[in-house]
Formats: structure tokens, C-alpha cells, sequence
């Protein structure tokens, strides 16, 4: 057995150390701190909310997107991850826009029938 | 979560909408089956190629179109939702992407049928299989372009109808495929061949039996026989007896079928390495394959299922 | 063993087992984010249809409690992270200390959490049709809404889902401080607590975009 795993060791796992990408601890300390001021951002959109109430959703929204953008690339390492599994993950989002465009086409678009009898 | 504790999301008295639920089980569901076929094609190519010793034609084509089909499936969902209340433009889009899928299963199927010309054919038991699937699928698919047409569903969605198109599509499909590479690799499973007269005399039970099963299940559903119903009016009568009657074949095939794969594990010959001249690397080892499956490094010369 | 790493025999070497592990964790996410997506989808939907029942809804929930507890899960997120930074560069300890600190978190969330549902259910607010509107107008809380299970009906689905999340987050996170202490994890050997990070990085995403969505827009 162990002569089969040498066979296939064509030493290649000294590439492991020099290709894994360790993020400094600055880059996590800023992004928690971005993650923060977000937040706070948030918050206080929310207390002056009444000053663009149809814009409010979106606002909100939009920041926590930015949130989950910056807690993808940095946190979950994404940005340096293989780009496969970039691409795997983005596949988890885009069906479940599929969902949500075929619903809201179904469900805005109905109308309310008589019955023909 | 729903049903026990009234959540309500779906519930009209809170103001729900069933029509969303539906929507969120067939979001899963249906790309669900189009997970069970893919499997099963990828098994004809296999049964399709070795036994009639011919390169598959178009396996480019055979490749893009399973990515197609499994791509296409995840936007049809609401195909069978057609008489929910959904909305027409809903319906109108469902249908016509539901249409589509067809075109890269068509594609597969053709370049099936074309590997099968000028080949040499044997028709053992896994061949068999592979020549049910080719045919019956090819009935099941297209039942399902009727079923695709909203107007037409209309009438025949909750039917019979439905019935027999997903079991020629299923049992048709999946299960012929699965049968079919079941015995061809029985050999290299089990280390043992099979009796090939008796699984063949398996096939035939199965393959009649599923059409007079099943068959008879279209004219019942277009005649309007509802499914999910204990009991039906005495004009669906005799079609019910007759389907009946097919159950029993079938259940003879599968006791053939048991028979044989009874008999090949307790007193089969000794399986060779390649009992079936085929090229893929599997049968380039031992059977059953050792702790490692090769003991050599096979060599690669040539893409898989290339004949000639 | 491969260069002090157990590499299974299906494997070429550490790199291809090393990616094929977290090639095998991103698609679970995937299954994750189509979980709790699904709810999103259909509270989007709900909420767009009753804008004043959500409105309602959403005025029975503390922001400021909310606030909080994204405060202590970003918080979190960063000790995760932390947890895997220190082993990358030999530092177990300060990984363990890390790791405990991100349970602790989590436990400060769920602590939050009940303080928030036993406060509803003394108010007699319950999902769905188990709402109880005549507690709710003894509390002096009548309700305006006939259909306000609809909104607490989501409100407790997704919370109590991420909740759910939370304590199996908080269970893998101790599994792993304590494969920690013992001294499974190396620079080269890792993957364990990635795995468990991501995850825990979803939950937090979950509710990032949980809080604005329930305690803000209404």
C-alpha cells in the first residue's frame, strides 16, 4: 500500500505550502472593521429612513450585499480560492434568481378570471 | 413546519399563496428526474457502443447534449403546473422552454441510433436493454412535448396520461438502462458470467409486459380516467384489465431476471477480464478488478468507445 | 502520509486532496444558499404583496437587539477567520483561543435570540395560525392584521433555521478547538477548520442579510 502512494508522489506537495495563500492579519482586521462601519451605515439608514422610504429596501439591501461581498472574498477566502469553486458558489446565487424571476412572473402577472361557466 | 405547527407561508387564510409552494417543490423536484436519466444515457452509450462494435458517432455531441439537458431541466418547472393558476405568461414560458429540452435529447438519441448503423450487433441481454431504452424513451420523450402543450395539458394533466409518459420515461428509461448495465457488468462485478438465454427471456417478459402495462394507460388517460383514484367508471374497465394483465408479465420478467442473476452468482462460470471485447478501460483489468483495480497502468490509445 | 498528511489512496498527492476536499465544501454551501434562499425568496414575494402586514410585523422586532447581534457574528466571523490564520502560521494557541472566542460569540447570539422569542411569546405572538391575538390585545399589543402569522410565520422559519445553524456551527466549532488542543492541525493540515469556517461564514452571511431584511424594512 504504501508503495502505491509513492508511486503517485511525484513531489508535488512542497507546492502546497508556497501556493497557499495566507491572508495577513491586517487584510481580516480592516475587513472586520468595513464589516462594522457597514453596519453602524446600515443602522443609521434606518433612523432616517422616513426621508426616502421607496428607496429604503434597496438601500438596505445594497449594503448588506456589499457586507456579503466583502465577507465572501476575504473571510471565506474566496479571492484566492480555485476559480472553479468561485463559480460553483455563484451557481447557488444565480438559480436562486431563476426561482425568484419565475416566481414573481407567475405570481405579478396573474389575472383575476371569472368563471367561464 | 407548514401542516404542523400553520406557518402559513403557503396558507390562503393568512394570506399564502399554495401556488408558491408548488412552485418551490418542483424547483427541486423536476431537475431531480433529469438527475435520474443522465446516469441512464450515460449507460447506453456504453451498452450501444460495445455491442455493436462500433465508434460512437457524435460523442462530442453526446457530451454537450447531457450539459444541455441538465441546464435546460433547471427552467421547466412550472411544467407541471400548467392548471395550478399560475399565471398564462408562467405557462406560456414554461411551455416553450419545455420544449426545448428536447432538442439535445433528440440529438442523443439520433447519434445513438447512428452508432447502431452498419455495426455488428450482438443481441445479448444488455444490448436488449439498451434497443428497450432507445425505443420506449423515445415514447416517453414524446409524451412529454404533448404534455408540454399547455392546451393539451389542460386536459390531461391528474390523468393517466401523465402516468404512462413518466413510467415509458422512467421504467422505459432509467430502468432498461439500469438493467441493461447491470448484466453488462455483471461479469466484471461478480467475477462470474451470466446465463444470457434466461436473462433475455427476462428481457422479453419485461419489455412485452411494460407495453401492455403501460400502453393501454395513454388511451385511458386521454379518455379522461383521473389518477390517484381507488376506483374508476366501468367504460375504463377493460383497459384496466388488460394493463393488469402486463403487471404480470412484467412480474414474470423480474423472476426471470432474479433467476438469472441468482444463478450466475452461485454457479456462473469464471468471468474473463473483457468477456465482451469492449474498450473501456474497466475491462483492460481483471474481474472483479483487484485492491487497486490495476495492477499495471492500462495505456491509452484512443478515446473511449472508438470501435474502429 | 504524504509530507506528515494523511492522503487517502484515491488521491494523487496532498494538493488534490486538499482541493477535492474543499471543492466537496463549496457545493454543500451551494445546498445552503438554496435553503435559506428559498425563504428569502418567498419572504421577498410575501412582503411586496402585504407591505403593511410586514410593516406590522416588523414593528414588534428590537433593532437595536438585532444590531447587536450582528455586531457579535461579524465579530465572530473575524475570530474564525483568526482560527485558521493562527495555524497557518504556527501559532495553535492563540487558534484555540480564537476558535472558543467564536463559540462564545455564537453562545451571545442565542442568548440575544431567546431574549427576543420569550419576550414575543409572552406577548403571544406565534408563527403562523398559532398566533394568539387576544394575549396580544391583553399585552396591549392588538393586532391590526388578520393574516400577521403570515409575517411571524417567515420570522420564525428563517430565524429559528439560522438559530438552528448557529448551535451546529457552535458544536463543529468546539469539535474542531478541541482537535485543535490535541495538536491535529499543522500549517500544512487545516482543512477541518476551513471547512467548518465556511460554514460558519454562511451563517453570518445568513443573517447579514437577515437583519436588514427582517428588523429594518418595514
Amino acid at each position: 500500500m504504501a508503495g502505491k502512494n509513492n508511486h503517485h508522489n511525484n513531489g508535488s506537495e512542497n507546492h502546497h505550502e508556497s501556493e497557499v495563500h495566507i491572508t495577513p492579519l491586517s487584510t481580516y482586521l480592516k475587513v472586520a472593521v468595513a464589516l462594522f462601519v457597514l453596519t453602524f451605515l446600515t443602522v443609521t439608514a434606518h433612523i432616517y429612513e422616513s426621508h426616502y422610504v421607496t428607496m429604503a429596501p434597496f438601500i438596505a439591501f445594497g449594503i448588506a450585499a456589499i457586507k456579503a461581498f466583502l465577507v465572501m472574498a476575504w473571510f471565506m477566502h474566496l479571492k484566492y480560492e480555485e476559480p472553479s469553486n468561485r463559480l460553483i458558489f455563484s451557481m447557488g446565487f444565480l438559480f436562486l434568481a431563476v426561482l425568484f424571476a419565475f416566481c414573481v412572473i407567475d405570481i405579478f402577472t396573474r389575472v383575476p378570471q371569472g368563471t367561464i361557466l | 413546519m407548514e401542516r404542523v405547527f400553520g406557518v402559513g407561508i403557503f396558507d390562503p387564510k393568512l394570506g399564502g399563496d399554495p401556488v408558491l409552494f408548488q412552485h418551490f417543490f418542483w424547483f427541486y423536484s423536476h431537475p431531480a428526474v433529469y438527475i435520474m436519466i443522465l446516469p441512464a444515457m450515460g449507460i447506453v452509450s456504453e451498452l450501444i457502443t460495445t455491442y455493436s462494435k462500433k465508434t460512437i458517432f457524435g460523442y462530442t455531441a453526446i457530451a454537450f447534449s447531457s450539459i444541455g439537458i441538465a441546464a435546460v431541466s433547471f427552467f421547466v418547472w412550472g411544467h407541471h403546473m400548467f392548471v395550478s393558476g399560475q399565471s398564462e405568461l408562467a405557462g406560456v414560458l414554461f411551455s416553450f422552454i419545455t420544449m426545448l429540452v428536447g432538442v439535445p435529447t433528440a440529438i442523443k438519441m439520433f447519434n445513438w441510433l447512428a452508432t447502431l448503423y452498419k455495426g455488428s450487433i450482438e443481441f445479448r441481454a444488455p444490448m436488449l436493454f439498451a434497443l428497450g431504452f432507445l425505443f420506449l424513451f423515445a415514447i416517453g420523450g414524446v409524451t412529454g412535448i404533448i404534455l408540454a402543450v399547455t392546451a393539451v395539458d389542460v386536459h390531461f394533466h391528474d390523468t393517466y396520461f401523465v402516468v404512462a409518459h413518466f413510467h415509458y420515461v422512467m421504467v422505459g428509461g432509467t430502468l432498461m438502462a439500469i438493467m441493461g448495465g447491470f448484466y453488462h457488468w455483471f461479469p466484471k462485478m461478480f467475477g462470474k458470467m451470466y446465463n444470457d438465454v434466461t436473462a433475455r427471456i427476462s428481457w422479453v417478459f419485461i419489455f412485452v409486459g411494460f407495453n401492455v402495462t403501460f400502453f393501454p394507460q395513454f388511451i385511458l388517460g386521454a379518455k379522461g380516467m383521473p389518477r390517484r383514484y381507488f376506483d374508476y367508471i366501468p367504460e375504463y374497465e377493460n383497459l384496466n384489465k388488460i394493463s393488469t394483465i402486463g403487471s404480470w408479465l412484467i412480474g414474470i420478467g423480474f423472476l426471470f431476471g432474479l433467476y438469472t442473476i441468482i444463478r450466475g452468482l452461485t454457479s456462473g462460470e469464471k468471468a474473463p477480464p473483457n468477456p465482451w471485447g469492449a474498450k473501456t478501460l474497466e475491462w483492460q483489468t481483471e474481474s472483479p478488478p483487484t485492491m487497486h483495480n490495476f495492477d499495471h497502468d492500462p495505456i491509452v490509445t484512443a478515446g473511449p468507445y472508438e470501435y474502429k | 502520509m504524504i509530507n506528515g498528511v494523511e492522503v487517502a489512496s484515491h488521491f494523487r498527492d496532498v494538493n488534490h486532496q486538499y482541493a477535492s476536499n474543499k471543492e466537496g465544501i463549496w457545493l454543500f454551501m451551494v445546498t445552503e444558499i438554496l435553503m435559506f434562499g428559498g425563504l428569502f425568496v418567498g419572504y421577498i414575494i410575501n412582503h411586496t404583496i402585504y407591505p403593511e402586514v410586514f410593516a406590522e410585523g416588523a414593528s414588534y422586532l428590537d433593532w437595536h437587539m438585532g444590531f447587536v447581534n450582528t455586531l457579535v457574528l461579524i465579530f465572530s466571523s473575524l475570530t474564525m477567520a483568526l482560527g485558521i490564520y493562527f495555524n497557518q502560521i504556527s501559532k495553535p494557541k492563540w487558534a484555540t483561543w480564537s476558535l472558543a472566542i467564536t463559540v462564545l460569540c455564537g453562545a451571545i447570539f442565542m442568548v440575544i435570540k431567546y431574549f427576543e422569542y420569550t419576550h414575543k411569546f409572552h406577548l403571544g405572538i406565534f408563527p403562523g395560525r398559532m398566533i394568539n391575538p387576544e394575549r396580544m390585545a391583553e399585552e396591549g399589543h392588538p393586532m391590526q392584521h388578520a393574516n400577521l402569522g403570515l409575517y411571524f410565520g417567515f420570522y420564525y422559519c428563517m430565524t429559528g433555521l439560522h438559530g438552528l445553524h448557529v448551535l451546529i456551527g457552535m458544536g463543529l466549532i468546539t469539535w474542531v478547538m478541541i482537535r485543535n488542543i490535541r495538536g491535529e492541525f499543522s500549517p500544512k493540515y487545516y482543512t477541518p477548520i476551513e471547512g467548518i469556517g465556511i460554514f460558519w461564514h454562511i451563517v453570518d452571511l445568513i443573517w447579514i442579510f437577515l437583519f436588514p431584511l427582517l428588523y429594518l424594512v418595514g
